[in-house]
This record gives structure tokens, sequence and C-alpha cells, in this order.
């Protein structure tokens, strides 16, 4: 065990409901140890427990609060014109029961919040001819977001192209980006939004980002093309693309966390 | 040499911020301005900017993309210093993070990290590098060097100057049972750069005062005082409130407490 060590145990365990269960339990936990070794959960279970439950809980509030803000921040401004406000959530018992469960940060914690935020901003905006379609895209971005990331310059590498785990395709009759973008600016009045069915590519990118970009029909065909096996120049084969066109526009996608790079494909 | 008084930019409230030139002299950037602000360029040629951004947890080497965009932004602001805190907020293998500044383990193995990773950071940058501990509210039962220790250690053996943040240390004597001045007392205060002013604020889920984005009361102004007066390098203090929720009110609020205390009209 090293301070290093011992640090990685205690952040997860902060962040997750189940590590703080077996850590609370009484008796020796294979699971747990081999989680965050048997030396680390020996000295987390000295630990206040009092105080490292309110830390945990502290954390993931606020965790899930910066992101309700961040990525609801247009229906969130219109639903608050209204007398509504999503973060009124965080404060009820029912999130409280989600937090004693939640593991911060991940898809399924994720999707039980958005779920809960979107129904509370359609009670407020749901009479807006575009009001489902923001709520829809921006808890894309929510769900979108919970997702791994790449803190140094670490990361994948190889030659083989997959679809990252966090993109996703939005279908909307409504192009509400527009609504989202003036919100962001600080607006007074964002616009209404045009008409007309709508594709937007959602991703995060390794460093945290969420990033929106319109989901052609070329991007759609490129990215169900993408087995997680054959190489750049086989995908740009079977596509009857030119490879140089593909690689330039898997290192866009890359770059926007769309595509990640694995292993190395086999030799054709 | 003069103390600067500034805060912190918050984006929402530029318009202000610009109309209060003179009151504030100085601005920490916490997020890199956005393509769109409107303000950017004014405010770049108003105040002077001060990097304290997330560049990086110094547990970990910087290298790469972080560290260009380090350069970056610290050739867009011209700061005078780079500052960051003196955080851990993801695992090693980085699959568990806290979004929320969190401190390390006071422990050998990993100061030995931050003095080197601090070291090195400062030499890319070529300009000082400032850090800022973060309070505890935690502690492990196992042997330690102690949060004062570790930062006596750090700054000698990184060569780093000190953000202290006078709400983080009241808040780490108040978790730790001792008394706010005997904690600041024993901090290496001849390392101060720049202080962080602000007032504390109830958490329910802490069960107790937490950092937040409120004007400084006259304790906390008392205790920036106390350490002001055993900083000789001290060249800058900050309001230290960045939220979307903070209104122009609060942030004349802080500034103007700030400036009172310290005999600095604007």
């Amino acid at each position: 065990m090293t301070g290093r060590s011992l640090h990685d145990a205690l952040l997860r365990v902060l962040t997750s409901a189940a590590l703080r269960d077996a850590l609370a339990a009484s008796g020796r936990d294979g699971a747990l140890e081999a989680a965050i070794g048997a030396e680390e959960a020996a000295v987390l279970r000295g630990a206040d427990r009092e105080r490292l439950g309110r830390l945990a809980r502290f954390m993931g509030r606020h965790f899930y609060r910066e992101r309700i803000v961040r990525l609801f921040a247009a229906s969130r401004a219109l639903a608050r014109r209204r007398g509504v406000d999503p973060l009124v959530l965080l404060r009820e018992p029912a999130f409280d029961a989600l937090l004693e469960a939640a593991e911060v940060g991940s898809a399924g914690t994720a999707e039980r919040l958005a779920g809960r935020v979107e129904a509370r901003l359609l009670a407020a905006l749901g009479d807006l001819p575009w009001g489902r379609d923001l709520v829809a895209y921006e808890g894309a971005l929510f769900r979108a977001e919970a997702g791994p990331r790449c803190w140094g310059d670490g990361g994948a590498a190889g030659n083989v192209s997959a679809r990252s785990a966090s993109v996703r395709i939005c279908a909307l009759d409504w192009d509400v980006t527009g609504v989202v973008a003036a919100v962001r600016r600080g607006d007074a009045e964002p616009p209404v939004p045009p008409r007309g069915p709508t594709r937007l590519l959602v991703a995060l990118s390794p460093d945290g980002r969420v990033t929106t970009a319109r989901a052609t029909e070329s991007v759609e065909r490129l990215l169900a093309a993408l087995d997680g096996i054959r190489s750049t120049a086989q995908v740009a084969r079977a596509l009857g693309l030119a490879e140089p066109d593909v690689s330039r526009a898997l290192a866009q996608l890359a770059t926007i966390g769309a595509v990640e790079w694995r292993g190395r494909a086999p030799t054709a | 040499m003069r103390v600067s008084v500034g805060a912190f930019y918050n984006p929402h409230l530029a318009a202000a911020t610009l109309e209060a030139a003179g009151l504030i002299e100085h601005l920490a950037m916490a997020d890199p301005p956005r393509p769109d602000d409107p303000h950017f360029g004014e405010v770049r040629r108003r105040f002077v900017l001060l990097l304290h951004d997330f560049l990086g947890q110094l547990s970990e080497p910087l290298g790469g993309v972080a560290l260009e965009r380090a350069r970056r932004l610290a050739a867009l602001y011209d700061t005078p210093w780079a500052a960051e805190h003196l955080q851990r907020v993801h695992t090693t293998d980085g699959r568990a993070f806290v979004d929320y500044v969190f401190p390390p383990l006071y422990t050998e193995d990993l100061l030995a990290d931050y003095v080197r990773n601090a070291r090195a950071l400062r030499e890319a940058l070529a300009r000082p590098l400032v850090l800022e501990p973060i309070p505890t509210y935690l502690r492990l039962p196992l042997p330690q060097l102690g949060e004062v220790e570790f930062v006596h250690r750090f700054y000698a053996e990184s060569g780093c100057g000190m953000l202290l943040d006078v709400a983080h240390a009241s808040l780490s004597a108040r978790y730790a049972g001792v008394g706010p001045r005997e904690f600041v007392a024993a901090l290496p205060l001849d390392r101060i750069v720049e202080l962080h002013v602000a007032g504390t604020e109830p958490d329910r889920d802490l069960g107790g005062p937490w950092i937040g984005a409120a004007a400084p009361g006259r304790e906390m102004l008392d205790l920036a005082l106390y350490a002001a007066e055993r900083a000789p390098g001290l060249r800058a203090v900050t309001f230290d409130a960045f939220s979307t929720a903070l209104t122009v009110e609060t942030l004349h609020a802080g500034v103007r407490a700030i400036r009172d205390a310290f005999a600095l009209p604007a």
C-alpha cells in the first residue's frame, strides 16, 4: 500500500455506493479487497464512517448539480421563467435515496437522474412546440457526458477504429441547437428554433467535453461501418471511399470522442 | 510592491466587471474564455489576468496536450504567475473521479510526486507557479506527514509559491479541531504570493461550514490580514467567488470588504 494506492481507494469508495456498503459490512469481503486492496480496505474501515458518508453525499450532490446546470442549461433557463427549477430535485428525499445507491459518474446513475430531470422539465415546457425536442437534446448531452475520461495523454492507441460507447444520434423535429447556444451566450431572449428534421451526433471527448456535430448521412454510414475489427483501409474499401478521406474523417471524429482507436487489425 | 486586489472572472458578470475596473484590478481565470464571449477582448485589455484553471493534478506528470493547453492559456493571459490546486481528483487509472477540489493524502510518496511534477510544470511554463492547498475534511487513520508539514516541504522542495486560501485554511483548522490562527501561523507564510478571501457557507451534507461564494465576514478578513502581515512576498488578494449564481452585489461587496480591511482604496 502507498499513499497513492490508498488515495485511489478513497476516491473509489467516495464515488461508489456499492463499495461503501461493502466497507460498512462486517467481515472480510474478497470483492471489496480485490477492488481497492486489502490494506487499503482495512485503513478505510477505520475512517470516521459518518464523515466518509457525508463527504460522499456532498461529492455526489455537487457532481450532479453541476451537470444539470451545465448540460440542461437552456431547458432549465426556460423552465425557471415558468417557475420550475429542476435543481429542486437535488434537495428532495428521492434524490437522497438515489445518491445512497449511486455510482457517481456512471451511465446507470446518469440515466436514472436524467429521467427525473426530464420529467420535471417537460412538465414546464411540454406545451412549447419544440419543448420536447429541447429536453430530449439536452438529455442526450447529459447521458453522453457519463463516460470514461482520459486525463493525461494516455488513452487507447491502435489502428482499428470503433464507434465509442458515448456517441449517440439525436433525431429531432426542431433544430434546437441555436436555443442552447443563445442561452449559453447569455442572450436575453433565445430564438425560436427552425422546424425541420434534424439529426445530431453527440459524443464525449477524451478530456470530458460533450460535443455536438451534424449527423450527416456519410458520417452515420462511416460510424455504422466501424466494427472494431477492420483497419481504416478496409473500412474505406467497404464504403467505396478514398482511404485518406476516411482517415481524415476518423481523426476528426476521434477528436470529439465519437471514435476510439483499439488494438491492431489483422493483416489483410 | 503594491498589492493588487481582484476577483474571479465570472462571464455572466462581464459587463459589470468591466464597469468595476479600478475597484477590481486583476481577474483570476478559472475557465478559458468562450469563443463567443463578446467581452473578453476588453477584459484582456483592462485587467491583469491570472491563470487559475484546472491544468492537471500534479500527482501525475503534465505533458502533451495538457501542457500545451497550459502554455497556451498562460500566453493568452500573459499571466504573471500560474496557479493550480494542491489537489487529487481522479484515480491513477482515471476511472473514478470527483468533480470538486479534493486534497491528496499527505504521504511521502505523494509528496515526491507533487514536488517532481510541480517543478517540471514550473520549468515548462517558464513563469512562477503557485499552488493552493485544499481543506481537509476527512482524516484517515494512518501515519502521514500532516497537512502543515506536507505543504512546508512541498513549497521548499518544489520552489513554488503559495496561494493561501484563507477560507480553506480556516476549514482545515475547524475540522481538525485547531484554532484558525494557530493553523495559519504554522504555514509557510513567507511563500505566499496570492491570498484568496471569501466567506464560507453552511453545507447540509457536510454538517458544517464549507467553501462558498459569499463575501467574507470580519473573522475571515482578520485571518487574511494576519496572514498578509507575515507574507513579505504577497502580491495579490483575490475575492474567491466563482459561480453562475454570483450576483453583482456580492461581487462588489466582496472586493470592497477586502479593500476596506486591507486599507487599499480603489
